[in-house]
């Protein structure tokens, strides 16, 4: 609660409820102004949404693209090992871990070895041997050895393929009441789950499984533990099982052109995130950085030219002399500043600093890629938002010149561009510690002004330099 | 004394609040027919210059449309003064951009006389205008505390942080703000004795 004297609480008492009006059209610039912006506000949202979610969709579709690359590579090199180890029993019997239980039943001549290929686990349950069957080899055509042929007779359980690491046999006691044939399930295109090689259609199975599966799971699932087939999703392979990740800081200097103003150089530094969803190859990097550049605004000041001043006479007093018949006058003078009538204008800089929080997403490939060094491709979009911007200096002292107006002439920045970058990684690893140099070129979308006054987009070249922790 | 402001009796609830949030337009032309005088008022109480009051204007009243998430409406005077407080901002950061601000403090502290040791407005006749008038000739540094003080109704301490100076600084303008009113007040009272002696 504020205590006026009374000469505080006249001035509040003569001005209260007054009011002045604005000139005419200062109302149809507002709403003008209002709805301009409100427009821009919903452009820049719908901007936002569908880069993000193309973003998305590219992410996703490289996840896809290159799950489904793997599993093809899996699958030919599973379906290869198969014929190769038929072809060549000498290698089976090499590379297998074999433990032989006696044999209850035989298999008869007649059983055969089925080649499938399924579309998912579930259908490789319900499908009969007659139904999936497509491929049958004798089992004269299976060159037998000591191991394999003599187990023919036997039920094999837990045999498992080791040399190429890319197949394991887990089988559990054959009943040949219910075993007919051997199935060799493979996997089909789009199947989410890895290759099985399957024994019978109910019992015993044979399993076929890449080694990086044996190798993360071997302790969790117990090779001798009966009916059980490991399934792997394909967000599992990606992003659980062979998901490398990286912590690190960058600094990035960067000089821009196509801007209005000189200064064009930019400081960029953040924390950044890298993955390696499918093989350390491929990255996806991503992370929250700052962004500090500084620019001046360009006004334009029309001031009247100061002059000089006088002493302007204000008031004569007058008092009584001490005789009583004189008048003694006193004068009252204030200072008073001329001032040149004529306009003048000066053309002035304001220095500003401007903070971005930037937000990208890039990805890349390696196409070297050694122990310790790599050279690939990165790519990109990165979202820039305007935080802060402070004037830090001010060109233009007025001194006593009267300023009748000042219009600047630079226009704002935007609050929010997009970009995109493209650049080539070199790496080097040292311990846990990654040391990249990139060399990267970016790409402005829109204008950092709020008024496109240039007509074409701005762009920077920038050299990344980063210490990553993995 | 608790000076209550009295002149706002608008048509603005909490539907009007949500309307404008909303960004309806007959409610934006509203909200300019309601508030636009008064806020423009209270920047030429700062800037004497009327084509920097108007872009002021736009400037404040833009930034309250787009600031109005972050106010929670509760009744029309908490709205009204958060809209002058942003205004009064915005005025305040544009004279300090122009460097139009020259506080120098020439007195210590204990010289600077008692605020109800006041110099009274005995038989003013003065208008709004003439006062405004008087007060937009005042230096920008005493125009600025003045204002904030008997208008916006800060304390000393608020002026000191606002306008980054010290309380001695604000004491120091704003006395020196009510002498040279006083002056002018004086000078136009002398001006009429002496046209009534000329008659």
């Amino acid at each position: 609660m504020k205590e006026f004297n009374k000469m505080e609480k006249s001035i509040y008492e003569i001005m209260e409820g007054f009011e002045l009006t604005p000139s005419v059209g200062q109302k149809d610039i507002f709403l003008k102004n209002v709805l301009e912006k409100k427009a821009a506000q919903k452009r820049k949202k719908l901007g936002f949404i569908f880069i993000a979610g193309f973003s998305c969709l590219v992410a996703l579709s490289s996840i896809f693209f290159m799950n489904h690359e793997k599993s093809a590579t899996i699958k030919s090199n599973i379906a290869s090992q198969v014929t190769s180890n038929a072809a060549n029993p000498s290698s089976i019997s090499r590379n297998e871990t074999t433990e032989v239980n006696p044999v209850q039943n035989t298999i008869s001549d007649k059983q055969s070895i089925e080649k499938e290929s399924i579309k998912n686990s579930s259908e490789k349950q319900s499908i009969p041997n007659s139904v999936v069957s497509k491929q049958i080899i004798q089992q004269n055509e299976i060159p037998t050895n000591q191991n394999i042929s003599s187990s023919w007779n036997q039920p094999v359980v837990n045999s498992t393929i080791q040399s190429d690491k890319s197949i394991i046999i887990e089988q559990n006691p054959i009943n040949t009441d219910t075993v007919e044939n051997i199935i060799v399930v493979s996997k089909e295109e789009n199947d989410p789950y890895i290759p099985v090689i399957s024994l019978n259609k109910n019992q015993s199975e044979i399993v076929a499984q890449t080694q990086d599966h044996l190798d993360t799971n071997k302790s969790e699932a117990p090779i001798n533990e009966p009916n059980k087939t490991k399934k792997i999703s394909a967000f599992n392979m990606v992003f659980i099982q062979e998901l490398e990740t990286s912590v690190g800081i960058y600094y990035r200097p960067e000089v821009i052109f196509n801007i209005i103003e000189n200064d064009k150089y930019i400081h960029n530094f953040g924390i950044e995130f890298k993955f390696h969803p499918f093989n350390p190859r491929y990255e996806i990097r991503t992370g929250f950085g700052l962004s500090v550049s500084k620019g001046y605004y360009e006004y334009q000041v029309d001031y009247n030219q100061y002059l000089g001043s006088y002493n302007s006479l204000d008031s004569v007093s007058f008092t009584v002399a001490d005789n009583g018949f004189n008048l003694i006058p006193e004068y009252h003078f204030s200072n008073a500043d001329v001032y040149n009538d004529y306009l003048s204008t000066y053309y002035t800089k304001i220095y500003r600093q401007h903070i971005y929080l930037q937000i990208p997403l890039e990805m890349g490939y390696d196409f070297v890629k050694t122990k310790k060094n790599a050279i690939g491709f990165r790519v990109g979009p990165t979202l820039s938002i305007l935080m802060n911007q402070k004037p830090i200096n001010l060109q233009y002292n007025a001194g006593k010149d009267k300023v009748v107006q000042i219009n600047r002439i630079t226009p704002d920045r935007i609050s929010a561009n997009w970009q995109l970058m493209g650049g080539l990684n070199f790496a080097h690893s040292l311990g846990h510690f990654i040391f990249e140099i990139e060399p990267r070129i970016t790409y402005y979308f829109n204008s950092v002004y709020e008024k496109n006054d240039l007509s074409s987009s701005p762009y920077s070249v920038n050299l990344r330099l980063a210490i990553g922790y993995k | 004394m608790k000076i209550i402001s009295k002149n706002k009796v608008k048509k603005v609830d909490e539907m009007f609040f949500k309307n404008l949030k909303k960004g309806d337009s007959k409610t934006l032309q509203s909200f300019y027919d309601i508030y636009a005088s008064s806020i423009y008022t209270t920047i030429l109480r700062y800037v004497n210059h009327i084509p920097d009051a108007e872009d002021l204007l736009q400037e404040s009243l833009l930034k309250i449309i787009d600031s109005l998430d972050k106010f929670s409406y509760t009744n029309e005077s908490a709205f009204y003064s958060w809209m002058k407080k942003i205004a009064v901002n915005l005025t305040l950061n544009y004279l300090r951009d122009q460097s139009k601000f020259q506080f120098v403090d020439e007195y210590p502290l204990e010289l600077i006389p008692d605020l109800n040791d006041d110099e009274q407005l005995n038989n003013l006749e003065l208008n709004p205008n003439e006062l405004l008038r008087m007060i937009s000739e005042l230096p920008a540094g005493y125009k600025a505390v003045l204002n904030l003080y008997v208008f916006e109704q800060y304390s000393h301490k608020e002026i000191a942080t606002t306008l980054g100076i010290s309380e001695s600084t604000s004491k120091t303008q704003l006395m020196k703000a009510r002498k040279l009113l006083k002056t002018k007040f004086e000078n136009k009272y002398s001006f009429n004795i002496q046209q009534y002696e000329r008659v």
